[in-house]
């Protein structure tokens, strides 16, 4: 067997859908090839059957089908069980879970496993071992990390044993989830920056490496950018109300003496948090193989460090009430300041609050967080002439901008998501109840 | 005369200074070794080792008693304490002699004497005959270990109050003894005097017993020590130690409740370790010690360029296995090695040889939920395992903490017998960055005890077969 030769597995997709219990397993019902038979890419080989429907099973590789592992008639079998072995000659396929890197000896003694499937909900099924085709160049954690993630954990550099990717090297490159190219120079961050490594310096032109974070944030948002239909809807809010709540409570709690301080960005959170509760359906994501729909509301706070970018998150933010809201975001944009954030407060979220407000930025156009469906931009409160009872007055609008992912948010829902944040910001202390 | 140069001194012989030694020659530095009294240090000499030689008496001991369940008639049992303590010794002379051939072997220049810092790249050894040898050192790394902590009130006098040194070499079994400290060198002497026939008693000042460990398994250790015949007083201080004929009188304070007075014929008190940073030449230097513990980063960096410190004059944990590794890492970290990794603690076993035997490592249950993680709990008892019942230790528990979410093996805690050579599964695991289902498809070997770290495993995820 020549170098270039691989032995490629026939493996049991997986054929029940995630949410279902523990499937009892499919029947090869008929092989359509017999050992030794040539067999291309994609050319059905073999009939499968579950109790809903027959399904045709298509080979992962071209080559010569050296063995067969289960007879025809052979039930129960689970995803991921071998059905077979191809001899595949030259090129790797192009899709194959298993698949070894091109240059190395086969190593066919994979654990049996499930194709890179996703990770089941069900307390009952344990997510499955994720193959590592570079065998040993990460650990468990990190490759399950990285399916979680949707990184390839193969373009990662590992800080482990010998090059080893670790878990914490995955979550580092998948932590920096910036939202938006607009962001302006960091100016918030009180420490100096690190001074970014000079690769070459040219003609008056500095070219500086690439931090891990930046490589990040110009992949997950040129992702984003490129792949999701993003739509835009845009509401102009009174904010005098929740601006006289504010200076109401803060007097109180300084009067208390509490340490902390409520500002405008606290209840556009606390307002984003209650409109998803009262727009469920905006509360999802989308996905190949299904709807994510949440029954909690994390949301995600974008904060601009040094580096860049990056969404700490406010987990269940609907059920915190304002104070505690607020001192939530302080310590969280603290830690992301000084980069203690561990990877746990800056994964997930359901939706996220940018504000850019602070700049004088009238409107935000923010792209949005991968996988996430809807995300906020906010703009500074200004003083504008208004209509009120008919007459001409004075108040300050913020103008605040709901991108939405049109393929799991259509226009009508994200209407009355922005409808609803903006009733509750219009009347903060209906938000208190 | 000329003064003699050296890469490295490292001033201290035990279990962080002697393997710092080792590997610094093994990169090919010269190294130079002062100790000033035993090589090995405490935990070979005094720690360690030969409290596992006691204790493996007591266990064979405790066996003897149990010989009618094994179908065995022994006659009368006779215990002869001396011969008890002098296998212990003699154990401990047999590895301070392998230290010093090892030390030998690898061409590490050793001097007997107190070392000390004195001056940029300078170490001074004093002599006990009073003569006083300055060495070039191009790092130093202090490595003198730590001793037992006494409170007002709380003193050993080497007679009937003891610590544990005296502890480890009685010349009779008390009848009634007092220990002060219920952490694991305080446990494991009350283990092993128990297991004797003493009549032991403990007091610990806080909550509960073995303070450090899982709060589920220090529970079921504490059912177990009352079962065989232990008093044990959690919440309670021992304010009072009034000495008279031969006797101490202990007055005994639970928290809001009204003092016990008892007497005892001995008291070991085990209540904390203080490091030995006196006398070292720290003074002036930028080297900072906090509590009584030399302040250093993950790499054993002090404040002082060119000086480390290493093992229990470092800070917790306090473990031998943790100073080897930090005199393994400080000394490539001198020697300019690549790839060199900070020691990740929550990766650090902790042992306890009572009986039943205690062994961890990484989050309690308790650390883990309030560090926010969702957890998976596994909970395999001993009485569900084949080998366990067969070996007739039916007490016992194989607890594990998953991430739920990850599912990282956040922790392991067992309680029962032989647990602590069991322990390196989980900590290699660990290492590895395994999760769950690594440990699900693990092949365990059958009948063996290291089943109930399978199951356990399975348990956390409702897959169970064996409850």
């Amino acid at each position: 067997m020549s170098d270039a030769d691989k032995l490629v597995r026939i493996e049991m997709p997986q054929l029940s859908s995630g949410a279902e219990e523990e499937s009892e397993g499919a029947t090869l019902a008929s092989w359509l090839v017999a050992a030794g038979d040539e067999v291309e890419q994609g050319e059905v080989i073999a009939e499968l059957e579950t109790d809903k429907a027959t399904v045709e099973l298509e080979s992962p590789a071209s080559g010569r089908l050296v063995e067969i592992a289960v007879s025809e008639g052979t039930e129960g079998l689970q995803a991921g069980t071998l059905l077979g072995t191809i001899e595949s000659e030259g090129a790797p396929p192009v899709e194959a879970p298993t698949e070894e890197a091109a240059n190395s000896a086969p190593a066919v003694d994979a654990p049996v496993v499930a194709p890179a499937s996703e990770v089941s909900d069900s307390p009952d099924v344990a997510p499955p071992i994720v193959d590592d085709p570079a065998g040993g160049r990460s650990t468990p954690l990190a490759r399950r990390a990285a399916e979680a993630n949707a990184i390839d954990v193969a373009t990662l550099e590992g800080s482990g044993p010998g090059g080893r990717v670790v878990e914490a090297d995955v979550l580092r490159a998948a932590g920096a989830a910036p939202t938006e190219s607009l962001q302006a120079t960091p100016t918030e961050s009180l420490q100096a920056a690190p001074l970014p490594e000079i690769v070459d310096v040219e003609d008056g032109v500095r070219i500086e490496r690439l931090s891990g974070m930046r490589k990040t944030i110009a992949r997950r948002l040129t992702e984003s950018k490129q792949q999701v239909p993003h739509f835009y809807l845009r509401s102009r809010v009174r904010m005098d109300e929740a601006m006289e709540v504010r200076a109401r409570l803060n007097q109180g709690l300084a009067n208390d003496g509490a340490g902390v301080k409520i500002s405008l960005n606290d209840f556009v959170v606390r307002a984003v948090a209650g409109a998803m509760r009262d727009v469920p359906e905006a509360n999802v994501q989308f996905a190949e193989d299904g709807m994510r729909v949440f029954d909690r509301v994390d949301v995600s706070v974008a904060v601009a460090t040094e580096g860049g970018l990056i969404t700490p998150v406010v987990r269940d933010a609907d059920r915190l009430g304002l104070a505690a809201l607020a001192d939530a975001i302080r310590i969280l944009a603290v830690q992301a300041r000084d980069g203690s954030l561990r990877p746990e407060q800056y994964q997930g979220g359901t939706v996220t609050v940018s504000n850019l407000g602070m700049y004088g930025i009238e409107t935000v156009y923010p792209i949005l967080n991968p996988p996430q469906s809807c995300i906020f931009g906010v703009g500074a409160a200004e003083a504008q002439p208004i209509v009120r009872d008919g007459e001409i007055g004075v108040g300050h609008i913020a103008m605040v901008t709901l991108a939405a992912d049109h393929r799991a948010v259509d226009g009508a829902v994200g209407a009355r998501l922005l409808a609803a944040v903006r009733a509750r910001l219009e009347d903060p202390l209906g938000m208190m109840l | 005369m000329s003064e003699a140069q050296y890469d490295v001194v490292v001033i201290g012989g035990g279990p962080g200074g002697y393997p710092a030694a080792i590997r610094a020659r093994q990169l090919g530095l010269s190294v130079a070794l002062v100790e000033r009294e035993h090589l090995g240090g405490i935990c070979l000499n005094w720690g360690c080792i030969p409290t596992k030689a006691l204790l493996r008496t007591s266990e064979i001991h405790h066996l003897i008693e149990r010989a009618g369940d094994f179908g065995l008639s022994v006659g009368d049992v006779s215990i002869d304490i001396e011969k008890i303590v002098k296998r212990s010794r003699q154990v401990s002379k047999r590895l301070n002699t392998g230290v010093k051939g090892l030390l030998k072997k690898n061409e590490v220049t050793v001097y007997d004497g107190t070392g000390r810092l004195a001056g940029a790249g300078r170490v001074a050894v004093d002599a006990a005959d009073g003569a006083t040898t300055e060495l070039g050192a191009g790092s130093v790394i202090l490595a003198t270990g730590a001793r037992a902590r006494s409170l007002p009130g709380l003193e050993p006098d080497g007679e009937l109050v003891w610590s544990y040194k005296e502890a480890m070499v009685p010349t009779a079994l008390p009848a009634r003894l007092l220990v002060v400290g219920s952490g694991a060198i305080g446990i494991e002497f009350a283990s092993f005097y128990n297991d004797l026939g003493a009549d032991v008693t403990v007091v610990e000042a806080l909550p509960r017993i073995l303070p450090v460990e899982d709060e589920e398994i220090s529970g079921l250790a504490h059912k177990q020590f009352e079962k065989q015949g232990m008093t044990l007083h959690t919440s309670a201080t021992v304010s009072q130690l009034d000495k008279k004929d031969g006797e101490v009188t202990a007055t005994i304070t639970p928290e809001g409740g009204d003092p016990i007075v008892a007497t005892f014929d001995r008291v070991i008190l085990a209540i904390g370790i203080v490091g030995n940073v006196e006398g070292l030449g720290l003074e002036g230097t930028g080297v900072e010690v906090d509590r009584t513990h030399i302040v250093a980063n993950e790499w054993t960096e002090t404040g002082e360029a060119g000086v480390y410190a290493i093992g229990d004059v470092a800070g917790p944990p306090w473990l031998a296995h943790k100073a080897t590794h930090e005199g393994v890492l400080c000394a490539e970290r001198i020697a300019g090695e690549s790839g060199v990794h900070p020691m990740q603690t929550e990766r650090i076993p902790g042992c306890t040889y009572c009986r039943p035997q205690i062994a961890s490592v990484g989050l309690s249950e308790a650390a883990a939920v309030e560090a926010g993680r969702q957890v998976r709990v596994g909970r395999f008892p001993f009485r569900g395992n084949g080998k366990a019942i067969a070996l007739g230790e039916m007490e016992g528990l194989v607890k594990t903490v998953f991430d739920a979410e990850t599912g990282e093996l956040l922790g392991a805690h067992l309680v029962g017998a032989e647990v602590t050579e069991l322990i390196q599964g989980f900590v290699v695991a660990m290492n590895l960055e395994t999760t769950e289902a690594e440990l699900m498809h693990t092949v365990f070997p059958h009948p063996t005890l290291s089943e109930m770290m399978h199951e356990s495993t399975l348990d956390a995820y409702g897959r169970a077969i064996h409850i």
